[in-house]
């Protein structure tokens, strides 16, 4: 389903609800002799040779021309115009086009730029990130890729990144142009699928600490490999000792969760060592934004110890307000407030806790912080919002309410009515500490802070599936089955959703959602089927 | 205050490995079936009509 305007989400002031967000398209590729300068002086290194070697050959030509005595109208025309514009003119130019390129094109090597460069013609524009242009598998079938340009450009820089990662696993192994459409088609319309279907949800980022020297060859290394994804490196940073990889924003966190993994299997972790991962939500949280992390660090199956004391200098949280404005996304209103999460790791690397359970930890953490935001965003709007954002806002005081009572019962009401947001590690410490040590004491707070995630995340998705498929025509009806065959009942919808939901607090999962005419149709699980 | 942060999670270690956290699947929700066209409605016989009029007045 494409964005539409006035259906861009509970997440929006109200002023901004019409807004149409232009379409991203990607940046055509540097071709011709402007591409080629603007190559030769990216990076200071680069461009520091090629400004000695412009030099010596400007000023070498006006130094032969004086040895042998040329005309004056030459040396003239050496001096005036080959010079400045030789050791000047080009640098000063080549650097600036340079500036205007990607971070993630420039983080590529100088190999693939160049073959970038050869090839810019044929490519035409820059469909997918540039550095998957780099493997063969996707150079063979780009013809393929490119004709489908006006879709991907639609979709966020996390989109075009992860759509580049499932056609570098699959397109090297198609025996054919119709092998490679159809891989093509298929996983381009799976992830169009995910993020269409995250209409309504915040947009997601994320950020993976490598635990390696940012300055090592390993770093070097796999800085060229995740540019293929069209992901950056950061190189320096000053809490993180190792080295950051910023993951481009997309609309679903399915989406995301499928670049993670692609990274993993790319070996960018150290094998034997999880993966810290920052979450980012698009919107300004504030601080009820800590429920989330509790729910999560609660209902997580790991007994978890906390390290400390705090390094100088070194503050961290679970929760944290991002400086950096995040990155618009298509089909999203852009909003210039963000909100960190950090209590999330990725264990897919530790072959013990990956075969436990663990290895799609982060999938759900994602899934979970996107959609209970949507809901806090929504509580926070205000009293003059629509239905939906109503509807989400109360799954969300009902959501607070049922962990709070569940903390309170087992003595942590001190830990979770204080601030989190933007506190130093020092004031969160004694708190997360006493958090972690009840949890691993208490099962039944376990199976309480499960519950009422379940149930917040159950009605979230269904109150946003309702309104995606209410929007042409409207709805009317609503009729329930049971997976297991029992009782079907149809009646008005706004009765019939009730029914539903108390289905899910009594335990049951929406199984199927579909619509005919005006009647939705649900298709409930009962609490005794098995997951 | 300072809004500096450095990843909390390198601080956390494992204890103990219990039951996975699973969540329930998503709801699946295929693509919208579009209501039946209405059947379209026969054109009126206005002839017939205005005899059954007349008829009625006379």
């Amino acid at each position: 389903m494409p964005p539409m305007p006035g259906r861009a989400g509970i997440h929006l002031p109200r002023e901004e609800r019409h807004h149409r967000q232009p379409v991203t398209a990607p940046a055509p590729l540097p071709t011709g002799p402007g591409g080629l300068l603007a190559l030769c002086f990216l990076g200071t290194a680069r461009a520091a040779l090629a400004a000695t070697v412009l030099g010596v050959v400007c000023l070498g030509l006006w130094v032969a021309g004086l040895a042998l005595a040329a005309p004056p109208g030459l040396m003239l025309f050496l001096g005036l115009v080959v010079l400045p514009v030789g050791v000047l003119g080009l640098p000063v130019t080549g650097v600036l086009l340079g500036q205007r390129l990607p971070a993630d094109y420039r983080q590529l090597g100088l190999r693939p730029q160049l073959h970038l460069w050869l090839n810019g013609p044929r490519l035409r524009r820059w469909a997918l990130p540039p550095g998957a242009w780099a493997e063969p598998g996707l150079r063979r079938y780009a013809p393929l890729i490119v004709a489908h340009e006006r879709r991907l450009a639609r979709l966020s820089r996390g989109a075009r990144a992860a759509l580049a990662a499932e056609l570098i696993r699959s397109l090297p192994s198609a025996l054919s142009g119709a092998e490679a459409a159809a891989s093509i088609e298929e996983a381009l319309s799976r992830i169009e699928r995910w993020e269409s279907a995250a209409d309504g949800l915040p947009p997601v980022g994320a950020k993976l600490y490598l635990g390696h020297d940012p300055m090592s060859r390993r770093a070097a290394r796999v800085r060229r490999t995740v540019s293929r994804l069209g992901i950056i490196s950061d190189r320096l940073n000053y809490f993180w000792h190792g080295q950051v990889l910023l993951l481009p924003p997309a609309r679903s966190y399915r989406t995301l969760a499928l670049l993670i993994d692609a990274l993993v299997d790319l070996g960018v972790a150290d094998p034997g060592r999880p993966l810290p991962l920052q979450i980012t939500v698009q919107g300004d949280l504030e601080d009820e934004a800590k429920w989330i992390a509790f729910a999560q660090l609660l209902a997580s199956g790991l007994d978890l110890s906390l390290a400390g004391p705090e390094r100088g200098g070194d503050e961290g949280n679970i929760i944290a307000r991002g400086r950096v404005s995040p990155e618009p996304v298509p089909g999203v209103p852009p909003d210039p407030s963000r909100t960190d999460f950090l209590f999330s790791l990725v264990w897919s690397p530790v072959p013990e806790l990956a075969a436990a359970g663990y290895a799609d930890q982060h999938t759900r953490d994602l899934r979970v912080v996107q959609h209970l935001a949507a809901a806090l965003l929504a509580a926070r709007a205000g009293r003059h919002t629509g239905a939906l954002e109503q509807r989400l806002a109360a799954i969300w005081r009902e959501f607070v309410t049922a962990l709070s009572a569940a903390c309170a019962d087992w003595g942590l009401a001190e830990v979770v009515q204080a601030r989190y947001l933007d506190e130093p590690f020092v004031a969160v410490q004694p708190y997360l500490e006493a958090l972690l040590s009840r949890k691993a004491a208490a099962p039944e707070l376990v199976a309480a802070a499960r519950r009422a995630r379940d149930q917040a995340l159950a009605l979230t998705e269904l109150a946003l599936a309702v309104h995606r498929l209410a929007a042409p025509g409207g709805l009317r009806y609503l009729r329930i089955g049971w997976i297991d065959g029992r009782e079907e009942v149809r009646g008005r919808l706004s009765r019939g959703l009730k029914r539903v939901r108390r289905a899910i607090r009594a335990g049951a999962r929406v199984a199927l959602l579909t619509r005919g005419g005006d009647t939705l149709t649900v298709l409930l699980d009962t609490p005794a089927s098995p997951r | 205050m300072a809004t500096k942060v450095s990843p909390l999670p390198d601080r956390f270690g494992v204890r103990r490995t219990g039951e996975p956290d699973r969540l329930i699947p998503p709801p699946v929700v295929p693509q919208e079936t579009p209501a039946p066209a209405p059947t379209p409605m026969p054109a009126p016989t206005r002839a017939k009509q205005s005899a059954v009029r007349h008829a009625r007045v006379g």
